[in-house]
């Protein structure tokens, strides 16, 4: 067995300690389903350099570079849903939407002939329609159990809209990461069984959209908050 | 059919200036003005077939400058995104710049041409814009080399050839490069990023055998393949100063993702300009006053162009679709 296996039939067992461990009676009163609205932040990723250069006279030397720029999306506010089905008392498939409107920005740099420095943007719409299994620690459940981590990964297709819908990208977001569900109130035999919060914070990875050049990959952070509903 | 002998370039591939009295109409397509209209120059049918004069000159005799002009024709032949072919008929006596219904490349001894190193005329049909005649001249004035890396002190014949080719073919001036002015007069090109850029690199170098984006564009436009309107996209807009039209700025749009540039200018009195043959995405647009070669070089001598603005780039990115342009872009520009 090699490093990288024992590692991961260490991190199984951990997960299966911390989820396996929660109550029956507390697993048969979960409410099975999840709605969950809120907002979502996602950070800002490089899309690399580039310059404008023009081959120069004489032979064998550099490149003339007319200016420069960099490229990157940058960080911006949206909105998500996610709808959760919980299988068991610890594991659920979560399916979920998310909307945000990041901008691509080129800065540039460097004109030759004095132009000045400027940073250009166009805005991006972005949709995220995703699935992810989510995996709830029940055993590090705190504040008798309204207070419950999680984690999740799972991958989406994304699509990204540049201004006026004038090009669509497409590509798949890859995420992984963790949170925490903060229940209001023990669930109750109601048709709204339960009210809550959930924060996460996950690392997203982009395979495709809106990339200049390169393989097309890029990753970045997002943290989202938002309003449990359970049924 | 009217037809008319037009010389429309001359000295294109010059170190410094045209020859005076020549009429340039060139953008990023040669056009010829057909009563109130405008027509691009073009050939009706493929494959262009030519000839090439069966004498040499020092350096480079008959057969050499065929297979250095073949490899040019060949360059252009292999853009993928554009449809032009040739077919070498053979060697003739005959001279360029003849009215004889051949289309002839060859060396010509003009030594008043001091600074031209070759030239294109057509014999167009002037009610359609056809091509229907087209000879390339070499200056034989100049030593040339057909050696595969240069020679030192010898313009090299395939440059130069595609270069003149892209005019026969249809092609105007590009104005992707830099030059400064040399002490004794004329311009010294510092670096260009077209082949049909009017100002040719020093004696020894082979770098212009190579076709740039800004020539594929331009070739692709003029002589588009079933899928180049499908894959690419174009970007329009007008250039303005004062709320008014600027005529001859150069506007180029620099693909961020490669760095590769396409340009054109404003046209007409309202300031409007098109820059096709782009891949789609985002754009940076770069206004600047043509400054880097004669404006002969690149419009009629009657052409009111304005050079007095200050080099600016568009304030946002300029998506371009894939099969569509996007238009809408007014880019103004401020007094020097």
């Amino acid at each position: 067995m090699d490093n990288v296996t024992s590692l991961r039939v260490a991190t199984s067992a951990l997960l299966l300690a911390l989820v396996g461990a929660a109550p029956a009676a507390a697993q048969t009163r979960e409410p099975k389903t999840q709605l969950s609205l809120g907002g979502i932040w996602s950070g800002g990723s490089g899309l690399g350099s580039a310059a404008a250069t023009e081959t120069r006279n004489q032979t064998g030397g550099d490149r003339y570079t007319l200016f420069k720029t960099r490229s990157e999306i940058e960080a911006a506010g949206g909105l998500e849903a996610r709808l959760t089905y919980w299988f068991t008392g610890a594991i659920g498939l979560e399916a979920g939407a998310s909307w945000s409107v990041p901008r691509l920005a080129t800065r540039i740099t460097g004109d030759t002939e004095d132009a000045p420095d400027s940073t250009v943007r166009v805005d991006v719409a972005q949709y995220v329609i995703d699935g992810r299994v989510v995996v709830r620690l029940n055993r590090l459940a705190m504040a008798q159990r309204r207070v419950v981590p999680f984690l999740f990964g799972g991958a989406g297709y994304l699509r990204q809209l540049y201004e006026g819908n004038v090009l669509v990208a497409t590509g798949t977001a890859y995420h992984a990461g963790g949170g925490v569900f903060v229940w209001f109130q023990p669930p109750r035999d109601r048709w709204l069984k339960r009210t809550g919060a959930r924060a996460d914070v996950r690392w997203t990875a982009h395979d495709g959209g809106v990339s200049l050049g390169g393989n097309g990959r890029r990753s970045l952070g997002v943290v989202s908050a938002g309003v449990v509903l359970q049924f | 059919m009217t037809r008319s002998r037009t010389l429309l370039l001359v000295a294109l591939t010059v170190v410094v200036a045209l020859a005076a009295g020549d009429r340039a109409d060139g953008y990023l397509k040669l056009g010829v003005r057909i009563g109130s209209r405008s027509v691009s120059l073009q050939w009706p049918r493929f494959p262009v077939r030519y000839f090439v004069t069966d004498r040499g000159v020092a350096g480079v005799n008959a057969s050499q400058l065929q297979s250095a002009v073949a490899r040019a024709f060949d360059t252009w032949r292999r853009v993928s995104s554009a449809e032009v072919s040739s077919s070498f008929v053979g060697y003739t006596p005959a001279s360029p710049f003849e009215d004889d219904n051949m289309n002839v490349l060859g060396f010509l001894d003009r030594p008043e041409l001091e600074r031209v190193l070759g030239a294109t005329t057509f014999l167009i049909d002037t009610t359609d814009g056809e091509i229907l005649e087209s000879d390339i001249f070499f200056n034989s004035a100049f030593p040339w080399s057909v050696a595969s890396g240069g020679e030192a002190n010898r313009f090299d014949v395939e440059s130069i050839a595609l270069h003149e080719i892209g005019h026969l073919y249809g092609l105007g001036h590009s104005a992707i490069g830099e030059t400064e002015l040399r002490p004794t007069g004329g311009r010294r090109v510092i670096a260009s990023e077209a082949v049909m850029f009017p100002i040719a690199f020093s004696a020894g170098n082979i770098a212009g055998r190579t076709l740039k984006a800004d020539d594929i564009a331009g070739i692709s436009d003029l002589y588009p393949s079933n899928t180049f309107s499908r894959r690419t996209g174009s970007v329009s807009g007008r250039v303005t100063k004062n709320g008014k039209g600027v005529f001859g700025a150069h506007v180029v749009a620099m693909n961020p993702a490669t760095g590769t540039m396409v340009s054109n200018f404003s046209l007409g009195d309202d300031g409007a300009f098109v820059i096709a043959g782009l891949d789609p995405g985002p754009h940076v647009l770069r206004v600047e006053p043509v400054d880097d070669a004669d404006l002969e070089s690149f419009f009629e001598k009657t052409a009111n162009v304005d050079i007095d603005f200050k080099v600016m780039f568009f304030d946002r990115l300029a998506v371009v679709p894939r099969g569509g342009s996007t238009s809408q872009i007014e880019i103004a520009v401020k007094p020097k």
